[in-house]
């Protein structure tokens, strides 16, 4: 064990490190097999036990309805370039059917097809096209306007930090839409594609 | 050789490291728990977003039941149980309700 070669065994610690922190995923369930689940609590019972859905014959009790495997559905809808789930195309191919309301009668909300452009004063290349379209084909007027948005093209005072801080656009996009540092070009119709 | 055997150790122990496996989706919402009750170290509640947008439309929730800001509605098991919040479909009748056997399902 010379002293010479300490710098290369330092090195060579920390790259073992970094590969076995990179691999230990996989690996760790090839070794130890699929991760425990965590025991439930046993707490104070703190709310009636159940509910049986058929007070007869309590088949509910006994048989739970099977569970939909969500996340593969999830997985099977189209990606976006950035590698998010394009909704939109998702929902315009049909591929997700979600319904207007619990009620088996609701009906949509009607689909307003406005583009409203927005340009900035001293930068008309960061010019903004809002569809309302795949906006209001999920949303209804009053989910945006006014607690939002107000009725008026140009009336917000919108800009990226206050999207990024989760105001106005910003209040889906990102959360649950499309992130906005992801795709420029998606909003800013005049930049370059 | 000692040494070599010496570095394969420490690769297959920083293999056996435990690393943190998130598989969390986009919109996912954790409900930190705000409880000081008895159990109130139970994991909490996760909200996927993903599963009831490829059933419902924004509208259905948005804003009548929860308002569109994480946090803003004080969601509690009472609540629930008195068909407020998530209570209003989950209860056993339109999707699955809150109980014993399904704590897991939200609380992971």
């Amino acid at each position: 064990m010379s002293v010479r070669f300490w710098r290369v065994r330092a090195l060579a610690m920390l790259l073992a490190l970094f590969v076995g922190g990179c691999t230990a995923p996989p690996l760790l369930t090839a070794v130890l097999g699929p991760p425990l689940k965590p025991l439930p609590v046993a707490g104070r019972l703190r709310r009636p036990v159940y509910k049986p859905y058929h007070e007869e014959t309590m088949t509910y009790n006994l048989v739970p309805p099977p569970k939909a495997d969500w996340h593969a559905k999830l997985k099977a809808l189209p990606l976006t370039a950035a590698g998010g789930t394009d909704w939109v195309k998702a929902l315009n191919e049909n591929l997700i059917k979600p319904k207007p309301g619990l009620d088996a009668k609701a009906e949509d909300e009607p689909v307003m097809d406005l583009d409203v452009v927005l340009t900035p004063k001293d930068a008309p290349d960061f010019k903004v096209t809002y569809p309302h379209k795949p906006h209001t084909q999920i949303l209804s007027c009053d989910n945006c306007h006014t607690g939002i948005f107000q009725m008026q093209a140009g009336a917000d005072p919108i800009t990226m930090e206050k999207i990024f801080a989760g105001e106005y656009c910003g209040r889906c996009h990102g959360p649950v839409a499309f992130d906005p540092a992801s795709a420029c070009p998606r909003c800013h119709t005049a930049m370059p594609q | 050789m000692r040494q070599a055997a010496l570095w394969l150790a420490l690769l297959v122990l920083a293999t056996l490291l435990p690393a943190a496996q998130v598989s969390a989706e986009q919109g996912d919402i954790v409900f930190t728990r705000s409880s000081k009750e008895e159990g109130a170290d139970y994991p909490p509640a996760t909200f996927p977003h993903y599963v009831h947008r490829m059933q419902f439309k924004c509208y259905v929730c948005h804003d009548a039941i929860f308002k569109m800001k994480a946090g803003a509605d004080k969601v509690s098991m009472d609540a629930i149980d008195k068909g407020k919040f998530c209570g209003t479909c989950h209860n056993a009748t339109i999707a699955f309700g809150p109980t014993f056997e399904s704590c897991q399902r939200c609380h992971k």
